[in-house]
């Protein structure tokens, strides 16, 4: 049985390299917005946005939430939770038919 | 909310995890809550586009403006975790300063909120209008909701850190707070995409 | 209740009633009170299903639904069903919550009046029901010829009744009493009953370490053989052993589940009492959360 708070004071970031995580997700929020408005890639509007929402997710979630530093197990869990949740939402858009033209 | 000893880093009672309990029940809670808020982004995407009177999204949402709002939201993740740095440094004045910067902008982003709602309304869009509008306001408040409670708590988080019980053995208390703070920010990178910024090609 | 509803739950039941006459196998009966309500639930609740088959058919459905029939169909399942058995946990573990032993003869009296009565009131009701006696009436003239049967019942409801009440005098005689039950009165298999009744606010000391399933009774057997064989070697290996944290007295907790309980109270009979239920849950769960998550002194050690 493992001590309980063992790895907890085992890398904690620097500020600034909170700091830095933190411009990269305002860079990318610019990027989100900017895509829009690129008629260009209207047709891969979703994908890029999908990408780049998702990257902001795990960035927060793996620094500031510091899953990255912790036990596998949360990470288990909050990401067992995230799959459930997008694939209910799938299969609820599904039965509604939001993907039937 | 805790203040008592056996949290942070001394070992607290046993557990066959070998984790902290409080952390667990933390990380099971938001992901019972990401359910939660799948159902109602669920209920959103099903309706989109359904509504059979207006006003309609593209009448109503100002990408600019969320912008700077979602831009507020995710700063205020980025004083949070600097709140919890610095008491994890028993920094405890760091922790005030930070800890109040984000309650600050948690409170711009829900002034934010309510400005938006109320120009919705003013420009005929109720919670009872149409489903865009049901749908709508059903997510952003339960959105909004949460960031509330956020505030609440981490104003009394502030407040005790004035009696003396937040300490940096008892960070876990922060780094709770945090996690739940964190999480809020995560919905609404989640909420922006999926209902502002899918919308925005439409709007001219 | 459906057809189907009927139909489903009566696969479910038969498997479950049958488990429970078969936990009797191998065991020794003590008729003592608890003891005869438990037996005593096992054929109340069989008849009960029973009496539910020609309901899950459609053909007697037809005649039979909304009828009296009905009515001693699912009180023979609730009422000596549950009701048996509550009360057989209720005699069996009250030594254990409050420390004395209810009185038996008042128990086997409470017993018999019950079983009685709960028979008188609702078996007479199939009769009725057969005969066409409608649900929901509170009268019927007497040419239907039902006098008897209901009259039946209401001695039989009224012999219930007198069983609760020997039950509740039961209950504030043996408090007054106060012959102490000990740690074990039923000589019992489970770990409950290795600790003191009343047992502490933190019930085990230790988180206890068990080996088998029955672990009680496999140690109070081998103290007796122990005993009979004169064996001194006792040691037991001392395993890693840990502290049970226990939270510290809050009034907290109450004032939420009152204020649920009156929010929900709300929906009934006044918006008021939503709003002041919901406004005390709040205040509860918010002055709760600054309670410490463990009290001072948690190391209760007992050796």
């Amino acid at each position: 049985m493992a001590t309980p708070g063992a790895g907890h004071e085992a890398s904690h970031p620097s500020p600034a390299k909170y700091a830095a995580i933190a411009v990269i997700l305002s860079v990318i929020t610019a990027v989100e917005v900017w895509v829009v408005y690129v008629e260009a890639l209207a047709g891969v509007l979703l994908p890029i946005l999908a990408v780049l929402s998702i990257t902001k997710f795990a960035l927060v979630g793996m620094f500031y939430m510091h899953l990255k530093f912790d036990s596998r197990l949360f990470s288990a869990m909050f990401v067992g939770g995230i799959v459930l949740t997008v694939g209910i939402i799938i299969a609820l858009m599904g039965l509604f038919q939001v993907f039937v033209d | 909310m805790s203040y008592a000893p056996a949290a942070g880093h001394p070992p607290a009672e046993h557990t066959t995890t070998g984790l902290n309990h409080r952390k667990l029940l933390m990380w099971v809670f938001l992901s019972s809550d990401c359910l939660f808020f799948g159902t109602l982004i669920s209920t959103y995407l099903v309706y989109r586009g359904k509504s059979v009177v207006g006003p309609y999204p593209v009448d109503l949402l100002n990408i600019p403006y969320t912008t700077v709002s979602a831009f507020v939201l995710l700063m205020s993740s980025l004083t949070m975790v600097l709140a919890l740095s610095a008491i994890q440094r028993g920094d405890l004045r760091g922790l005030r300063i930070w800890l109040f910067t984000t309650v600050l902008l948690g409170c711009v982003f829900l002034g934010g909120q309510v400005f938006e709602f109320t120009h919705f309304v003013q420009h005929g869009l109720t919670v009872k209008t149409n489903l865009f509008g049901s749908t709508f306001f059903a997510l952003t408040g339960f959105h909004g909701l949460h960031v509330t409670v956020g505030v609440i708590w981490l104003l009394s988080l502030a407040g005790a850190s004035f009696r003396g019980a937040v300490r940096q053995e008892t960070s876990l208390d922060v780094e709770l707070a945090g996690l739940y703070w964190h999480f809020v920010d995560i919905v609404w990178i989640v909420i922006f995409t999926v209902v502002y910024l899918v919308e925005a090609p439409n709007i001219v | 209740m459906s057809i189907e509803f009927y139909q489903i739950i009566h696969f479910f039941s038969v498997i479950i009633l049958t488990a429970l006459v078969l936990s009797l196998w191998g065991g020794s009966i003590r008729f003592s009170v608890p003891m005869l309500f438990a037996l005593a639930f096992l054929p109340m609740f069989g008849i009960g299903g029973l009496t539910g088959l020609p309901l899950g058919l459609s053909t007697p459905d037809i005649y039979l639904h909304d009828t009296y029939y009905v009515i001693g169909h699912f009180h023979y399942v609730v009422a000596p069903g549950t009701l048996f058995a509550l009360f057989a946990g209720i005699y069996y573990w009250f030594p254990k919550a409050a420390g004395y032993i209810l009185n038996e003869a008042l128990g086997k009296l409470n017993f018999w009046l019950m079983f009685i009565g709960m028979n008188l009131t609702f078996f007479p009701m199939h009769n009725v029901g057969l005969d066409g006696m409608p649900r929901r009436v509170y009268t019927y003239t007497s040419e239907m010829g039902w006098d008897l049967l209901n009259m039946l019942s209401t001695i039989g409801a009224l012999t219930i009744a007198l069983g609760v009440l020997v039950f509740v005098y039961n209950f504030f005689y043996s408090m007054r009493k106060k012959e102490l039950s000990g740690n074990d009165p039923w000589d019992g298999r489970t770990l409950e009953w290795s600790i003191s009744s009343p047992p502490p606010h933190y019930n085990f000391a230790e988180i206890p370490n068990v080996s088998g399933l029955d672990p009680f009774w496999e140690q109070k057997r081998q103290v007796q053989s122990d005993a009979i064989n004169q064996d001194v070697s006792g040691d037991i290996i001392q395993e890693e052993r840990h502290d049970i944290p226990m939270p510290s007295p809050s009034y907290f907790p109450i004032i939420v589940a009152f204020g649920v309980g009156l929010g929900a109270l709300g929906f009934a009979y006044n918006v008021a009492f939503i709003v002041l239920g919901v406004l005390l849950t709040i205040i509860g769960i918010y002055g709760w959360s600054f309670e410490p998550a463990e009290a001072e002194n948690h190391h209760e050690e007992e050796h």
